[in-house]
C-alpha cells in the first residue's frame, strides 16, 4: 500500500570524547514509509538526534559515521559526494531544529531565509517562493502573514519562530522532515499551536517525519510509530497505541509511568505569622517596564508553594525579589513577622542564611574547578566557621543526605551526571541549614526520569527537616506531583491562589484553565481533542 | 537611528568635556610650573610674575578654564615652546603624515588579516589554519623595535632596496613609506587575524550555520552569506581600535625611521615639556579615539539588526 522511503541499516556512529572514538549510535535499522510519522523517543544521550540528522548525511562536529547504510528513495546517503548530497539537503529532507531562535540567522529577515532554499536549489524563481511562504505562514496561523516575513527572526516570539521554523522546512515541499524536539523549549500555551501546525502542514503535505523527542505524550499526538531509544541502542518499537497499551520493556514502562508522583499533602500548620509574607510588591528591572505587578502572597512553614506561569510572567523576578538580588521598588517582605531589608546587601548573614535558592541549570551553578567538598564545604566555613574534620564529616554527611557516595567528595563536578549535579546544588542549598528553599525550575533541565528522582528526594528531604518550599516552574505536571499551594501567575501578576485540591479542580480562572487543558497528555487523541474543544468554544 | 547618533554624539562631547578637565587640572593649575616651562628654568622671579599677569594666569580659575576652553574649541593651542610657532602650524601637518602611514597600513591590514582570519576560522583545527595561527602568533610576538631593525637590515643594507630613514625632506615618496608601513603590518596584522579567527570559529558553531548548511546550500553561500556577516561583528570593532592604536602607538616606527609624524611629535613633545604641544596632542587624541568609537558604534547598529531595532 504504502511505498518505502527511508531505509537505514545498521547505522553506526561514534563521537569523541576524552581523547577516544566512542560509540553512541550502535547498529540501528529504521524504516519510514511515505507520508508516515516516526517518533524516536529516549532521554538525552540516546542518540536520537544523532540519528535523525544522519540520515541528511550530516554529523555534527566531534561524531563520524562508522558503519552502516542509509537508502532514501532509491539514494545511497552515506555514499554519496558532498555536491550529490547538498542536492537532497533542504530539497528532499528537511531539518527543524529545537531552537528556532538560535537555528535562524539573526541578520537576515524571515523571507529570505525562507526564500533561499528553493531560489539557491532553482526550484523556485523568488516571487514565487515569496508567495508559497506567505500562504504557508497563513496556513500556520502566523499573524499578518503578508508581512510577518518582512521581519527578523527577534522580532517575532518563540512560539511564532518555531512556525516559521515549520514553514521553512516546507519550502521546497519535502519528502521527509527531521523535527528535533521542535517544542521542547516553548510553553505549554505555544507548545500546542506548535504542534497542531506540524500536525496539519504533515498531513496536508503528505509528508514523512521522523519526530525526535523526550516527551512521550508529545510524540504520541503526532507519530503513527515510536521507537524507543536508549545508549544508542533500540529498546523497543511498535506502533503508537500498542506501545501505549501494551509496552514491552520495562524502560518504556518506565517512560509511560513518569508523571505520576505525587507527594502527600502537607497538613497546615497555623502559626502566628506566616513564615514569609509578601505584600503588595512590585518591580521593575532597570527602573522600566514592570515585572511584578502588586504581588501578596504567603508562605506557610513547612509548605510547597508552587509558583507556575509561562515565560515572562514574572516568576523567577519574584525569587530574585524575595532573595533581594532584585531589590523591588515598592511593598515589603516580612520573613517571620520582621520585615527584611530589600536588598540582600543590608540582610544579616543570618537572614541569608535561612532562604537558599536551588537554579535551573546546574551545569552553569557549580563552579567546574571545585571538589564536592569545597562546592559543599564552602557553605560550612562561611555561615557555620567549620572547617577540618568537622567539617569533612558535615560534608559526608549531606552527601548521604542526598544519596550520593560519600567518595564523591574528591569529584570536580563536570565528571557527574545532570541529575547528580542537581543533587549537589541541593547539598549545597542545605549546608547552611535554611528554613526555606526557594527552587527556580530545578527539573526543567533534566530528564524526566532524572526529574522526577529530584522531586522524591526533595519530597523526603521536606519531611525529614522540614523544609519549606518556593517552587518556581513552568511545568503543571511538577506542580501536580509536588505542590501544597499553588500560585498561576500571568504578566506579572497572580491570577490564581490557592491549595492544590481547590486550584486543579474545577472551576478554574479562565488562564488556569488554558494552562492546564495545554499540558499533553499520553494519549493519541488528546491533541485534536482539544483542538476540537477550543474551537466549538470559540465558534 | 537619528537619536542614536545624536546620543553618541552628546556621549563624545561629554567624554571631551571630561577630559579637557582633568587635562586641565593636571597641567594648568600650577601656574609658576607652567611658566618654568615656557619662559625656561633660567628666567627670573619676576619674569615670570610678569608673564603669567599679562598672559592672565592670576584670574580665577574657572575663568581661566573657560578661555582656555574657549581656545581650544576655536582652534587656537597656543604657541609651541621649542619650535617658537602656533601649535596648530606644527601639529596638522604632522598629523596628516600619520594619516598617510595609517592610511597605507589599514589599506593591507584590512584585507589580509580578514581573509587569513576567515580562512583560519572557517575550518578549524586544519592544517590551513595551524599555519596561519603559527605565522600570525610569531609575528605578533616580534616587538616593533626588533621588527624595525631586522627589515632595516635586509631591505637598506643586505639588498639595497630601500631607503633607512622616512623623513621626506625632499617631498613625499612612496619609497620611504614601505618600511613603516610593513613594520606596523606586520606587527598588527597577526592581532587581527587572530580575533577575527576566533569570531568566525565561534560563528561556524551556531545553529544558524548548521540550518544553512542542512538547507543544502553550497558551502561558499553558506560562508559568506551567513557565517561572514554575523562574525565581522567583532573584528570591526577590533579594527576601530586600531585607529586610535595608529595614531599614538606608532611612537617607535615614526622615531626610528625619522618619520615626521604624530607619535613622534607627542614624544618629542613630552621629552622637551612643550607644555601647550602635549594638551593639544593630547586633545586630538581624545577626538579621534571617541570619534572612532561613534563610528563604530553605528555601524555596529547597520551590521547587527538586533541592535538597530531594540
Amino acid at each position: 500500500m504504502s511505498e518505502r522511503l527511508l531505509t537505514v541499516k545498521n547505522l553506526q556512529i561514534e563521537g569523541f570524547a576524552d581523547d577516544a572514538w566512542k560509540p553512541i549510535v550502535n547498529g540501528i535499522d529504521l524504516h519510514l514509509d511515505r507520508g508516515e510519522v516516526l517518533g524516536l523517543i529516549g532521554e538525552s544521550g540516546a542518540g536520537k538526534s544523532t540519528i535523525g540528522i544522519a540520515t541528511m548525511g550530516y554529523t555534527r562536529p566531534g561524531c563520524r559515521i562508522v558503519g552502516g547504510s542509509i537508502d532514501f528513495d532509491g539514494v545511497p546517503i552515506l555514499t554519496q559526494t558532498a555536491e550529490q548530497i547538498r542536492e537532497v539537503r533542504g530539497v528532499k529532507i528537511s531539518y527543524v531544529a529545537q531552537s528556532a531562535a538560535a537555528s535562524f540567522n539573526p541578520a537576515h529577515k524571515l523571507i529570505e531565509q525562507y526564500t533561499e532554499t528553493p531560489v539557491q536549489h532553482g526550484v523556485l524563481k523568488y516571487q514565487q517562493a515569496a508567495q508559497n511562504a506567505r500562504m504557508i505562514y497563513a496556513r500556520l496561523e502566523l499573524p499578518d502573514p503578508d508581512k510577518i516575513g518582512n521581519r527578523y527572526p527577534h522580532q517575532v516570539s518563540g512560539g511564532q519562530l518555531q512556525r516559521a521554523m515549520v514553514a521553512m522546512a516546507m519550502s521546497c515541499e519535502p519528502d521527509m522532515i527531521i523535527f528535533d524536539e521542535p517544542t521542547t523549549a516553548l510553553d505549554v500555551t505555544t507548545q500546542i499551536e506548535v504542534l497542531a501546525a506540524i500536525k496539519d502542514v504533515v498531513k496536508q503535505f503528505n509528508t514523512a517525519a521522523i519526530y525526535i523527542t523526550h516527551d512521550l505524550a508529545v510524540v504520541v499526538q503526532l507519530a503513527d510509530r515510536i521507537m524507543v531509544l536508549r545508549y544508542g541502542d533500540l529498546v523497543e518499537e511498535s506502533d503508537t497505541r500498542s506501545m501505549l497499551e501494551s509496552p514491552k520493556e520495562e524502560y518504556t514502562r518506565k517512560l509511560l509511568a513518569v508523571r505520576t508522583f505525587a507527594k502527600n499533602p502537607e497538613p497546615e500548620t497555623k502559626e502566628e505569622h506566616s513564615l514569609i509574607e509578601v505584600s503588595d510588591l512590585h518591580a521593575a528591572y532597570g527602573g522600566g517596564i514592570k515585572v511584578l505587578d502588586d504581588i501578596n502572597l504567603s508562605i506557610e512553614r513547612c509548605r510547597t508553594v508552587a509558583v507556575v506561569g509561562e515565560s515572562g510572567s514574572g516568576k523567577s523576578t519574584l525569587a530574585r525579589a524575595m532573595t533581594g538580588l532584585l531589590p523591588p521598588m515598592q511593598g515589603s517582605i516580612k520573613y517571620q513577622g520582621e520585615e527584611l531589608p530589600r536588598s540582600f546587601k543590608n540582610r544579616t548573614k543570618d537572614q541569608l542564611r535561612q532562604i537558599q535558592m536551588i537554579y535551573q541549570m546546574p551545569d552553569v551553578a557549580l563552579n567546574p574547578r571545585q571538589k564536592l567538598r569545597e562546592t559543599i564545604g564552602r557553605p560550612l566555613g562561611f555561615y557555620f566557621q567549620m572547617d577540618g574534620a568537622e567539617r569533612e564529616q558535615r560534608v559526608k554527611e549531606l552527601l548521604e543526605m542526598i544519596e550520593l557516595p560519600t567518595n564523591y567528595i574528591d569529584r570536580y563536578t563536570p565528571e557527574l551526571s545532570g541529575g547528580q549535579k542537581q543533587r549537589v546544588c541541593i547539598a549545597r542549598a542545605l549546608a547552611a541549614k535554611p528554613v526555606v528553599i526557594i527552587c527556580d525550575e530545578v527539573t526543567s533541565a533534566l530528564d524526566q526520569l532524572v526529574a522526577e528522582e529530584i522531586l522524591k528526594l526533595l519530597d523526603r528531604l521536606q519531611k525529614e527537616l522540614n523544609m519549606t518550599y518556593l517552587f518556581i516552574t513552568h511545568d503543571l505536571a511538577t506542580v501536580k506531583a509536588i505542590a501544597d499551594e499553588i500560585v498561576v501567575m500571568l504578566k506579572g501578576r497572580i491570577v490564581e491562589h490557592g491549595p492544590k485540591e481547590e486550584v486543579l479542580v474545577p472551576p478554574h480562572h479562565e488562564y488556569t484553565e488554558l494552562l492546564l487543558s495545554s499540558v499533553p497528555e499520553m494519549h493519541p487523541d488528546w491533541l485534536d481533542d482539544v483542538l476540537a474543544s477550543r474551537s466549538a468554544v470559540s465558534a | 537611528m537619528a537619536i542614536l547618533i545624536t546620543k553618541r554624539l552628546l556621549m563624545m562631547l561629554l567624554t571631551m568635556f571630561a577630559v579637557s578637565l582633568i587635562l586641565f587640572l593636571l597641567l594648568e593649575i600650577d601656574v609658576d610650573t607652567i611658566a618654568i616651562k615656557v619662559l625656561g628654568q633660567f628666567s627670573t622671579e619676576e619674569q615670570r610674575y610678569l608673564w603669567l599677569e599679562r598672559n592672565g594666569y592670576y584670574e580665577p580659575v574657572y575663568k581661566r578654564y573657560i578661555i582656555w576652553l574657549g581656545n581650544f574649541i576655536t582652534g587656537d593651542f597656543g604657541t609651541s615652546t621649542i619650535y617658537k610657532i602656533p601649535v596648530a602650524e606644527v601639529l596638522w601637518p604632522r598629523l596628516w603624515n600619520t594619516t598617510i602611514l595609517a592610511f597605507w597600513v589599514f589599506v593591507f591590514l584590512v584585507p589580509v588579516s580578514l581573509v587569513l582570519g576567515i580562512l583560519s576560522g572557517m575550518r578549524e583545527g586544519s592544517k590551513l589554519d595551524r599555519t596561519i595561527s603559527v605565522v600570525s602568533i610569531l609575528t605578533t610576538s616580534v616587538p616593533e623595535f626588533a621588527s624595525t631593525v631586522f627589515f632595516s637590515g635586509l631591505f637598506v643594507f643586505s639588498l639595497q632596496w630601500l631607503p633607512g630613514t622616512s623623513s621626506m625632506f625632499e617631498g613625499f615618496d612612496w619609497k620611504q613609506l614601505v618600511l613603516p608601513v610593513l613594520v606596523l603590518l606586520v606587527y598588527d596584522f597577526g592581532y587581527v587575524t587572530r580575533m577575527t579567527r576566533a569570531s568566525m570559529a565561534e560563528v561556524m558553531t551556531t545553529h544558524y550555520v548548521r540550518t544553512a548548511v542542512l538547507k543544502g546550500l553550497p558551502y561558499k553561500r553558506v560562508i559568506l552569506k551567513h557565517a561572514l556577516r554575523n562574525a565581522l561583528i567583532a573584528p570591526f570593532t577590533v579594527l576601530m581600535l586600531q585607529i586610535n592604536w595608529l595614531l599614538s602607538g606608532v611612537i617607535v616606527v615614526e622615531f626610528f625611521y625619522a618619520y615626521k609624524g604624530f607619535g613622534a611629535l607627542l614624544l618629542e613633545a613630552a621629552l622637551r615639556q612643550d607644555i601647550y604641544m602635549i594638551e593639544a596632542c593630547t586633545m586630538v587624541a581624545v577626538f579621534v579615539v571617541v570619534m572612532t568609537q561613534v563610528f563604530s558604534d553605528i555601524a555596529y547598529t547597520l551590521l547587527n539588526p538586533r541592535i538597530r531595532f531594540s
